[in-house]
């Protein structure tokens, strides 16, 4: 919690667009357009406990604020709650995306099947101990697929537990989409969320995304994509971004559109790697971004397809990004259980422990004092993002590859796009079509807001 | 006593969703529905694994050994091969 001189209302923010503010309260779902003088009128009245007349403007406003939001978003406390078990059956992908890092599927260990089989099990038991009545299993990897064996006796095996024991099953899987149609369907017909990497059209997906012989994909998957479409699952597309796709967005989406019904795109900056830096491939330009976001998201709204950048989803508030800090137990192959899905070499090299325990022929093996540390990656130790009205969507990102304690409002390119497409969504919830596109046209405007050093609203002057 | 081949007769239909698979006999105008094991087993079996995968397949789901294992593996074989829908080739390998 961060001190404020409002008694009771430290999370309000005041963000630059043009000549107006954008006021946004997180914890109140409130976000409001006002002019200069109404933002003064506002921050002088929370400083005390004096009513505005009725008939003023921000009246309304004053009140709402002054009625308590929903709680700060907070770590779990407790016994630990896994919202989901993840399953990490291979490391490998016969893919060979020029920006990732999976190693070829043949060299890597896959997850044996007594190992998937305990952790379902002790995911079970885990729940019925809590009273739980859902249960939910993410497959990662690598590519989950490229262990399909381990995912058919998985799927079937966590279906005849939860029956046994009368609870529901969500399914989830993160994959390529590069396979035959044999499995496609069966995973079509089993599994409720899916989520498919696919960056574009053929000539941008054959590029960024080859096969390990450096042949292209897009047939194989488009045609996965086209029966993930037809099918009753919940269908998300995950677009990795470059700086030579960015311009591009509209394009990609407007081609999403003819040929897909996904319920949701996600475009994500790429995130530089060993492969990536070897191939030149760059994050996108955040200014970019935002523009073309945006431009995207004028073709795929009005299909009832929502277009998201991961960490401005302001309609969700959260203390963590991602698994890590939610209690979620991931299970790697070689049995080790952490709640981040990355490579143990990946946040060891950041000096980071993110172990959860193992697991044995006894089950879980959960270190207490682990449990705890994960709890810890939140919002709440992140300085950089102490004084930015994004701190409870974006919660600082990834805690492996964007590390956030550094000084307040040291904005890198990652923050000047979550910034800039979260306040373009406050905009976009306030059908404020003209002035989001005057902001975007606008590149002082939109650098005041991104640049801002702290948006509090007590700090302005 | 091994099933060395396992094969879904013609005109054997099934739909299979998150709960359960119903299986149709178009020859039989009958239909069956699977739950549990029985279910686990069908989406096994149309995936075309080998018996021998079906086997640990079923000694890890039925936490039991290899023996128990094929008991109920070739019994559940058996009963669909006597409904119509399997055709089994068995040894005493």
């Amino acid at each position: 919690m961060v001190a404020s001189q409002y008694p009771g209302h430290s999370d309000i923010f005041a963000l630059p667009v043009r000549d107006r503010f954008l006021l946004y309260a997180p914890l109140h779902a409130l976000s409001a357009l006002l002019n200069p003088p109404a933002l003064t009128q506002l921050s002088r009245a929370l400083k005390t406990s004096l009513r505005l007349p009725p008939g003023e403007a921000v009246s309304a406003i004053l009140q709402r604020l002054r009625q308590p939001g929903i709680p700060t978003p907070q770590p779990p406390t407790g016994a630990l709650a896994p919202i989901f078990l993840g399953l990490i059956l291979t490391r490998g992908c016969r893919m060979a995306c020029r920006y990732c890092d999976f190693v070829p599927a043949h060299v890597t260990p896959r997850m044996p099947l007594e190992l998937a089989r305990q952790a379902i099990d002790s995911y079970f038991d885990l729940l019925v101990s809590q009273g739980q009545r859902h249960a939910e299993v993410h497959f990662f990897g690598g590519e989950p697929f490229d262990a399909a064996d381990i995912v058919h006796f998985s799927v079937a095996y966590a279906r005849l537990r939860a029956a046994e024991r009368g609870m529901h099953l969500s399914l989830e899987a993160a994959t390529n989409g590069f396979y035959s149609e044999r499995l496609c369907r069966w995973i079509a017909s089993q599994f409720d969320t899916i989520i498919l990497s696919l960056d574009g059209p053929a000539e941008i997906q054959d590029s960024l995304r080859p096969d390990a012989a450096s042949r292209g994909t897009s047939k194989i998957v488009e045609r996965s994509a086209h029966i993930f479409s037809d099918s009753d699952l919940t269908f998300h597309i995950r677009a990795c971004v470059t700086q030579d796709t960015v311009a591009r967005l509209p394009e990609i989406a407007a081609w999403i559109a003819d040929e897909f019904t996904p319920d949701l795109v996600c475009f994500e900056s790429l995130t530089p790697s060993p492969r990536s830096r070897q191939a030149e491939l760059r994050p996108p330009d955040p200014w970019l971004f935002a523009q073309a976001i945006y431009t995207a998201s004028r073709i795929l709204d009005p299909l009832g397809i929502q277009t998201v950048l991961s960490t401005a989803n302001i309609h969700n508030c959260q203390a963590s990004f991602c698994p890590v800090g939610k209690d979620v137990i991931i299970v790697s192959p070689d049995g080790m259980l952490s709640s981040c899905y990355l490579l143990e070499q990946d946040w060891k090299s950041r000096g980071l422990d993110m172990r959860l325990g193992r697991i044995d022929g006894n089950g879980f093996e959960i270190d207490e004092s682990s449990c705890q540390h994960l709890r810890q990656f939140s919002i709440h130790a992140k300085s950089r993002c102490v004084d930015c009205f994004c701190r409870y969507h974006c919660a600082g990102g990834c805690h492996v590859n964007h590390p956030s304690n550094v000084p307040p409002a040291t904005y890198d390119d990652l923050c000047v796009q979550t910034r800039l497409v979260s306040a373009v969504n406050l905009l976009k919830d306030m059908n404020q079509a003209d002035l989001v596109s005057q902001f975007l046209a606008d590149r002082s405007a939109m650098e005041r807001l991104a640049r801002q050093p702290t948006d509090r609203l007590e700090a302005l002057q | 006593m091994r099933a060395q081949g396992i094969r879904i007769l013609p005109g054997i239909v099934w739909v299979e969703d998150r709960s359960q698979t119903i299986i149709v006999n178009e020859n039989a105008v009958s239909s069956r529905v699977l739950t549990g094991y029985e279910g686990a087993l069908w989406t096994w079996l149309t995936q075309r694994y080998p018996y021998t995968r079906l086997l640990r397949f079923s000694r890890l789901a039925l936490h039991c050994t290899a023996t128990k294992a094929q008991e109920q593996l070739l019994c559940t074989l058996q009963e669909w091969q006597r409904l119509g829908l399997v055709e089994l080739e068995v040894s005493n390998g």
